[in-house]
């Protein structure tokens, strides 16, 4: 039954993505043909941001009990979050040539979604140069904590701020537009691409955690015994008694 | 152009499977080398 489960899902998944060229066109839209790219797009930032939760969660638990394995987690809901965030940047651009008539506009929804990944980039940046595990690991899950907060304001509450003129709807799913074809094939893409994110963030987990297992056995790796203490070769002063 | 957006998603995902794949190459080297 096992060896089942892999074919039927690349089945299914195949049939899904053919299914979301079947639908039929949405003439409200500039170009009726173009309104599937709908399937695509709105499933990214949901699980952006439900990732995006999931890593501000793990690194506040790392802060809290300073265990490795928590940082791993929060890697792992970041990355994957962050390839989220620039699918949803990429399929928002394509809809906004097909909808606006240019790919770039400097509408403000896109423009806070590009902060919000120059936020998130400085997280990966600041891992990418810090040698050091334990100050990696809680620098930055505190900046990855220090970042969240912004990146929800810029991606749920700026573009909603009454002054604030978007092209982009917010809407759509609240008052009952997508319904009958879209709907059905926009919750089997959902659920689809999030099965496989759950998947990948598993794999992505149990990978780094033997990784980092195998590299502290054959490195003898002071971080996993002696975290805290001082590296070798630091001289501590010492208190000498005094000969009065 | 309807047809980027899915192939974008699978792609992206696909090239994250080939980073995790990356990840269990270098797990085999060093327990190979044990």
């Amino acid at each position: 039954m096992n060896r089942l489960i892999n074919p039927i899902f690349a089945l299914v998944v195949g049939v899904v993505t053919v299914l979301s060229f079947v639908a039929p066109d949405l003439p409200m839209f500039q170009r009726p043909e173009l309104a599937r790219i709908f399937f695509w797009h709105f499933p990214c930032p949901i699980l952006a941001t439900c990732l995006l939760i999931g890593g501000a969660y793990m690194s506040w638990q790392y802060l809290r009990t300073n265990d490795l394995r928590w940082d791993i987690r929060a890697l792992a809901m970041q990355e994957l979050a962050y390839v989220f965030c620039l699918l949803t940047m990429a399929t928002g651009m394509i809809f906004s040539k097909a909808q606006w008539g240019a790919w770039w506009q400097n509408d403000p929804r896109q423009t806070s979604f590009l902060l919000v990944l120059m936020l998130y980039f400085a997280y990966f940046a600041y891992r990418a140069a810090t040698q050091d595990t334990l100050r990696r690991a809680s620098n930055s899950a505190a900046l990855a904590l220090a970042t969240f907060i912004p990146a929800m304001f810029l991606i749920y509450v700026f573009p909603r701020l009454d002054p604030i003129q978007s092209f982009h709807p917010s809407d759509s799913v609240m008052k009952g537009k997508i319904h009958g074809w879209y709907a059905y094939i926009t919750l089997l893409v959902f659920a689809l691409v999030t099965i496989i994110t759950v998947v990948m963030y598993r794999m992505r987990v149990r990978t780094a955690e033997i990784l980092r297992n195998l590299e502290e056995d054959s490195n003898g790796s002071m971080e996993s015994h002696g975290g805290n203490s001082a590296p070798t070769g630091v001289v501590r002063p010492i208190s000498l008694p005094r000969e009065d | 152009m309807a047809a980027i957006p899915p192939l974008l998603v699978w792609f992206a995902l696909y090239l994250y499977l080939a980073k995790i794949n990356r990840t269990v190459q270098k797990i085999e080297e060093i327990q190979s080398k044990k």
